[in-house]
């Protein structure tokens, strides 16, 4: 409060805490150089794997598939942290500015994660011709429900579409991380203001772009679904994905003595708050989808669910109703548990799971869908799916760490500064 | 809690429902809270026309138990809003809505959850009133003039006979003590 006071005067600058010791630099710096190697090293190998699949044993669709999933759990991740960044801007959050430049470190790579997630398209689009997109097979051109939606889906356009996500993600990462960046090294206050501005538009954008990028890397899988809360339901992922990452990141750094008194069990309980929130909330989508679609009984809709409520592929669907719903909707409702950073830790762990099987039952179905079913159990060939993911991962955590390395942890001159540092939930 | 075996009375024969003193300032009323609380009395209480922070820690109130008691309530109305459906669609009553299974759990849960919400939300509301001991037509304090300066300008701890520390002298030193002023006290109950 008396940083507030002593520095309201001053018009142009926020508060001065060069000389605090909570912002001395073995707090607010970390290198991760090792941890970063050992990423890498997981990033290689799970990918090495994958890529090996497709040539061995369980085939090129069922890897593709598998690293399909996995690079939109990842994409997930950093599109979270770019609604989050948004989000905390335009509420002008006091107190979550000192975990904010986590989320920045996540939206920056959302372009990167996007090229990711459009190696497996392109390369069905223009080699494969439709072993997993089924639009883009030769097979189908003739469908008259495809040809009913010729117009959105057709190769040059959803080119151009994934070029458009990719221009829109960079410029709101390079404007939002650019006004952090900036007022670590000027102070100037009204960054904060301009940030907030920005904001504005940059949400919109971001929703809508974060829907169609759904619709066409996930929905245009199968080509006779869809689903008007499709965009919706991945945002749903995104927000709950990128909730989980930054508590397991800063609570990393809390683990190995970083950020001490710039983020406590205060801020941890918030995060906790975020994530029980968008464990319900995903329930609410994910049921209300399934719901719609289930009574109102349309063919191309519920064709999407009959695949996914059989074969094997139903155990997924309770694992999710279970392990994506009720058990993290139970033990987050304990206060104990959001304000002690050990136990947020394992559930953070468990939601980027549990997202990722989200991904799977959403992408992996479309190999048995292809194929005849009953040749192969359809859930053979795990190992796959862990090491695409584990790959996905390890590369996110590589690039993560490379970005932490190069600028401080938390934004050291944000005019909010002081409202996150006497941050208390009074309830 | 244990009541105070002892039952003080006054001259006039009435209870005595305890000592009240007041403080100047919200500081000075923190930091006595501290100090009753340190003494180990539970049974008392601050009184202030605003809002202190951090006075339920200085005077060491614990958590309420109220979420458990929703919770239960919330889960017994889902589970009750769940069996009365699955009873009457699919056991009592069975009827093909739609070509749909019997008893199929889908349409069940909005209503599961909408009786859940119902439940909790009158366990929270009639719970928060028991808990409290409300509604309650009067209280002893009420009979003190100066107490209702507590809607306005005062400040007051009023320790509770009830309390098992609690004595008229020395209860009354210790407020001395914390440096409350007007100490008086208070007959009733």
């Amino acid at each position: 409060m008396s940083s507030i006071a002593t520095h309201a005067h001053d018009s142009h600058h926020a508060p001065d805490y060069s000389h605090d010791p909570r912002f001395r630099e073995s707090n607010i710096r970390a290198s991760g150089g090792s941890l970063s190697m050992l990423c890498l090293v997981v990033a290689v190998l799970g990918i090495g794997a994958t890529v090996a699949a497709a040539f061995a044993g369980p085939g090129k669709v069922h890897a593709m598939a598998s690293f399909q999933a996995a690079a939109m759990g990842g994409l997930a991740i950093c599109l979270g942290g770019m609604f989050f960044t948004l989000v905390m801007h335009l509420m002008a959050a006091g107190w979550s500015v000192t975990l904010r430049r986590q989320l920045e470190n996540m939206m920056v790579l959302a372009p990167i994660m996007l090229i990711v997630a459009s190696v497996v398209p392109l390369y069905d689009l223009f080699v494969g011709h439709g072993l997993l997109y089924t639009w883009m097979s030769p097979e189908f051109s003739g469908n008259v429900l495809l040809q009913k939606k010729a117009a959105f889906l057709n190769p040059s356009f959803f080119c151009v579409r994934l070029m458009i996500y990719f221009t829109l993600w960079s410029i709101i990462a390079w404007k939002m991380n650019g006004y952090s960046v900036r007022q670590d090294q000027t102070g100037d206050k009204w960054l904060t203001a301009q940030a907030r501005f920005s904001s504005a538009w940059a949400m919109l954008v971001f929703a809508l772009s974060t829907a169609f990028c759904a619709f066409d890397l996930l929905m245009s899988l199968d080509f006779r679904f869809f689903s008007t809360m499709w965009g919706v339901y991945y945002f749903a992922a995104t927000a709950f994905s990128s909730v989980a990452f930054l508590v397991l990141i800063v609570a990393s750094l809390r683990r190995v003595g970083k950020l001490e008194g710039l983020v406590n069990s205060e801020h941890f309980h918030d995060t906790g708050k975020l994530m029980f929130t968008f464990t319900v909330f995903w329930a609410y989508i994910a049921f209300s989808q399934y719901f719609l679609i289930w009574y109102s009984n349309i063919p191309e809709e519920t064709a999407w669910f009959l695949v996914r409520k059989q074969h094997g592929w139903q155990y997924v669907f309770y694992l999710l109703c279970f392990g994506h719903f009720i058990a993290p909707f139970l033990i987050l409702l304990f206060r104990s548990v959001k304000r002690s950073y050990h136990a947020l830790m394992l559930i953070a762990v468990w939601m980027i799971f549990i997202n990722f099987t989200d991904m799977f039952f959403i992408v992996r179905p479309m190999v048995t869908t292809r194929d005849t079913v009953g040749e192969t159990s359809p859930m053979s060939g795990l190992w796959v799916d862990f090491a695409a993911a584990l790959g996905v991962l390890g590369l996110l955590g590589f690039l993560v760490i490379r970005r932490m390395a190069k600028l401080p942890l938390v934004p050291t001159k944000d005019p909010r500064l002081p409202e996150a540092l006497h941050h208390a939930n009074y309830v | 809690m244990a009541k105070n075996a002892k039952v003080y009375v006054t001259e006039s024969g009435e209870n005595v429902f305890g000592v009240i003193a007041e403080f100047a300032t919200a500081a000075d009323i923190y930091h006595a809270a501290e100090k009753v609380r340190d003494a180990g009395y539970t049974r008392w209480d601050v009184y202030a026309p605003f809002p202190i922070h951090g006075i339920d820690t200085a005077m060491g109130v614990k958590r309420t138990r109220l979420p458990l008691f929703c919770a239960a309530c919330g889960l017994t109305g889902a589970g009750l809003g769940f069996l009365m459906q699955w009873w009457m669609s699919g056991v009592d009553y069975q009827m093909v809505v739609q070509g749909k299974p019997y008893g199929a759990w889908e349409p069940f849960v909005p209503i599961t959850f909408e009786l859940g919400i119902l439940f909790t939300a009158f366990s929270t509301l009639l719970g928060m009133l028991a808990f409290n001991g409300l509604p309650r037509h009067n209280h002893p304090l009420m009979r003190k003039e100066r107490f209702l300066g507590c809607s306005d300008d005062t400040l007051a701890i009023c320790i509770e006979s009830a309390d098992d520390k609690f004595d008229p002298e020395q209860t009354r030193a210790m407020l001395e003590r914390l440096g409350g002023k007007n100490i008086d006290l208070v007959e009733g109950d």
